[in-house]
């Protein structure tokens, strides 16, 4: 059975990016343009992953992983978060807030799905 | 595998077993120049054999040893004891390398057995080159093994590494897929009233061989390096699986909830290592030329391990494991049904068990069955040396993911399908020298095979750099043939499906290679009897791509079980592309079939009219569009159902000439429930509204 990831990005070519890889890897893909609109997919359905940006408008990507693990049924969901080399301590204030691991933009699918495979199978 | 390497593998064991009597004839009789020709002759064959039928270690092996024999043969090298030891133990390693998997053990065997062959005819050829020359003549890719190396690895997750969705059992996974491992699980559960049922109370100990750099070892770790406690130690500058009886001593001291200290561990390897004076540097050739002895010893021990690595089973065999795991998931489907209709708690856990071995057990019944596509490539490449010698065309064939797997029976089906459209390539895609010099292009043709992953399917590209299709001209052969009115507007596509009908060829010259009666259309159909598709794109004078999708395996499915009046239907879930709440009224007062769905308008089906099922349509149906090629289309039903893993069971032999559905399978409940075949109902709707 094809597991559900949602991805939660402002950016278009982004999201496109990542669910192309997801999809042809074989997952199901749900699309997310920005924490608000996450949370309306969460409601109810069965989600195995979370892949979301840190920036973004109306609700930024830390207050989506906070808003995430307040979720009962999502509690022990994994959560990546896509980040540059750069922000370092984005990087712990969203493993603080509750993300599992993370994803260094720009990267190549090979890696992005070496980071799925760390955290769902 | 196909049925020639069948053939070489019966011939090449018997060649070996030829090569060892042979062998131990000469030991008696070591002057015998008629049993030195036999030997060389077997060597001969072997290697003659294994580059052809894609046993290219086997081959590049057997080159060494035939060397050395030839210069036994030219009395160059003397036969001694040393040599006839090194030659009877590559027999028992050329057999391991007939088995169809090249395990890392055997791979680190050949290394070394190829190294101190190849050191037989330096050395006794030109007495006098030194040690160091034979590393500069020895292939660096080939003949020298990677470095084996052996850790100690804690990993000691904290309490809470759990509640950010880590899941650390994946993390020992990605660890085991480096190399080999020894675990050690330890947990330290607190007093009852204190345990926290989301904590992790466990830990890992990892003794891992590996080949790859240490930082690939703390890569797994990289999301966890603050939740937990992880330590990486060298324990062997090698891998310490190469000696079973060591390994045995170290898992003896593992357990008891202990975690064995890697001072403790290196003990253990110290010990042994005294014990059986192994040199550590084993990697060194200098250090196996020294010491012949210990090679000796340790090839013993590689190849006792090869042995195990890997056997061969007959493929009747995997068949039938493969049919009775089948069974065994639908039992298990109407096990889980039953417990969960009788609300049964106790066995609610055991079912659930049950469930998940059953899943890991298919999955691992299915990769026994999976071949890759390079045991085929062998056969594409003498192919296209062999024709293209005959049609005075020069032609590379190039791969790409070779490595790619697909079911066996799979490969079998699509041998004769590749085989034409590379004809095809070959024939009527390559120019001839002349034609592309002329048109400024490269005057070898190139011939490409690409094979890939795309979600559960496998997709195979034949392409050519050769002159590609012309639709005009396809129009205008179609319209000779009476196939299409000479006025219909036809799309590029629709113009290149023409290729696929029956009776279509278009070669100018029936030549002997393609005029035989096999066209497009076979090796559509034969495609499409294996739920596969075939897509072709081409581009004049650029060349033409043939598309092959495929299911990686024939026997389960993923489906979508929905129900119409008393009986359900599955639709493949990998045609499926959303589902749609549609009501009984807006389905039955539709006009021209075309319904609207969520601002967008879809043909389709009322499957429970065209079934003729039983029963009244629900007040609320369900709509679910499935896609094929460009289009998508409807197929309104009483209610989804839900997900199902479905055993694909073929039709039979009375249901033959229906063309809807694709198999059947039986459900958990007993119920049988029909596969739908959706890209037949979609080319039947597509053809009802052209009559229309």
């Amino acid at each position: 059975m094809s597991k559900t990831i949602l991805i939660v990005d402002d950016s278009e070519s982004i999201r496109e990016v990542v669910s192309f890889t997801l999809e042809n890897a074989g997952y199901s893909v749900l699309i997310g343009t920005d924490g608000d609109d996450a949370l309306k997919f969460l409601d109810g359905r069965n989600i195995d992953l979370v892949i979301t940006d840190l920036h973004m408008p109306n609700m930024n990507g830390i207050e989506l992983i906070k808003a995430i693990r307040n979720m009962d049924e999502y509690k022990r969901v994994p959560i990546l978060f896509l980040t540059t080399e750069s922000q370092q301590d984005k990087k712990n204030e969203a493993k603080d807030a509750g993300a599992t691991g993370w994803i260094i933009k720009p990267f190549v699918p090979s890696k992005l799905l070496a980071a799925l495979n760390k955290v769902i199978r | 595998m196909d049925t020639f390497q069948r053939k070489f593998l019966e011939e090449a064991t018997d060649l070996i077993n030829t090569l060892e009597q042979s062998l131990l004839s000469l030991e008696l009789d070591p002057n015998n120049s008629s049993i030195i020709d036999e030997i060389f002759r077997v060597m001969h064959s072997l290697k003659g054999g294994g580059g052809m039928f894609g046993f290219e270690k086997l081959s590049e092996f057997t080159h060494h040893l035939e060397t050395v024999y030839d210069l036994v043969r030219k009395h160059k090298v003397a036969v001694n004891r040393e040599l006839l030891d090194i030659t009877l133990t590559s027999v028992d390693h050329l057999r391991n390398l007939l088995s169809t998997e090249v395990t890392p053990a055997i791979l680190a065997t050949n290394d070394i057995l190829t190294q101190r062959i190849i050191k037989f005819s330096i050395e006794d050829h030109h007495q006098n080159t030194s040690i160091l020359s034979h590393l500069e003549l020895l292939d660096p890719e080939q003949d020298i093994p990677e470095s084996f190396v052996t850790y100690n690895i804690r990993f000691e997750p904290h309490a809470n590494i759990m509640h950010n969705g880590t899941n650390p059992l994946l993390l020992l996974d990605e660890l085991s897929h480096l190399g080999l491992t020894l675990v050690n699980y330890m947990e330290h559960l607190p007093a009852l009233e204190n345990l926290e049922y989301q904590n992790n109370y466990s830990s890992w100990q990892i003794v891992l061989a590996t080949n790859k750099p240490r930082e690939s070892i703390l890569d797994v770790f990289i999301f966890v390096e603050d939740d937990a406690h992880i330590v990486v130690e060298e324990i062997f500058p090698n891998s310490i699986f190469q000696f079973p009886d060591l390994v045995n001593k170290i898992s003896e001291n593992l357990g008891n909830n202990q975690l064995l200290e890697t001072e403790k561990i290196k003990l253990l390897v110290a010990e042994y290592v005294k014990a059986n004076a192994i040199s550590q540097s084993l990697n060194s050739v200098q250090e196996v030329a020294e010491d012949a002895s210990v090679v000796k010893q340790k090839l013993s021990s590689f190849s006792k391990e090869s042995v195990i690595s890997s056997i061969r089973v007959s493929s009747d065999k995997i068949d039938q494991l493969m049919n009775l795991v089948s069974e065994l998931v639908t039992t298990q489907a109407s096990l889980s049904l039953y417990v969960d209709k009788h609300n049964l708690h106790g066995l609610t856990q055991i079912s659930e068990n049950i469930e998940n071995i059953t899943r890991m057990l298919r999955d691992t019944a299915f990769t026994i069955s999976l071949i890759p596509l390079e045991h085929l490539i062998t056969r594409f490449k003498r192919l296209v040396r062999d024709l293209s010698n005959e049609f005075g065309k020069d032609i590379s064939l190039i791969t790409e993911g070779a490595e790619t797997e697909l079911d066996k029976t799979l490969i079998q089906s699509i041998t004769e399908p590749m085989m034409h459209l590379l004809r095809n390539s070959i024939d009527h895609g390559i120019e001839t020298v002349h034609e592309r010099i002329a048109k400024g292009k490269p005057a070898q043709g190139k011939i490409y095979i690409k094979a890939f992953y795309s979600g559960s399917y496998v997709h195979i590209q034949v392409s050519d750099d050769g002159r590609g299709i012309n639709p005009d001209f396809i129009k205008k052969r179609a319209t000779e043939k009476g196939l299409i009115q000479s006025d219909v507007n036809l799309s590029q596509k629709e113009i290149y499906d023409l290729l696929f009908l029956p009776g279509f060829s278009t070669a100018d010259v029936v030549t002997d290679v393609s005029g035989r009666g096999v066209g497009m259309d076979v090796v559509k159909r034969k495609i499409e009897e294996i739920r596969g598709s075939v897509d072709l794109h081409s581009d004049i004078d650029v060349g033409t791509t043939l598309t092959l999708k495929l299911p990686i395996t024939l026997s389960i499915i993923d489906g979508l079980l929905v129900n119409l009046g008393s009986e359900q239907y599955i639709i493949p879930l990998s045609v499926v592309d959303k589902i749609y709440a549609a009501t009984n009224n807006e389905i039955q007062n539709s006009f021209n079939n075309i319904i609207t769905l969520d601002g967008k308008q879809f043909p389709f089906y009322n499957l429970h009219d065209e079934f003729e099922s039983d029963g009244e349509s629900p007040k609320k149906q369900e709509v679910v569009v499935v896609k094929f090629d460009e289009q998508k289309i409807g197929l309104a039903v009483d209610y989804v159902v839900g997900e199902i893993q479905a055993v694909l069971k073929p039709l039979g032999k009375h249901f033959r000439k229906q063309e809807f559905f694709s198999g059947a399978t039986i459900l958990g409940n007993g119920q049988i429930a029909l596969v739908l075949d959706t890209s037949k109902v979609i080319s039947e709707y597509t053809v009802m509204q052209m009559i229309e």
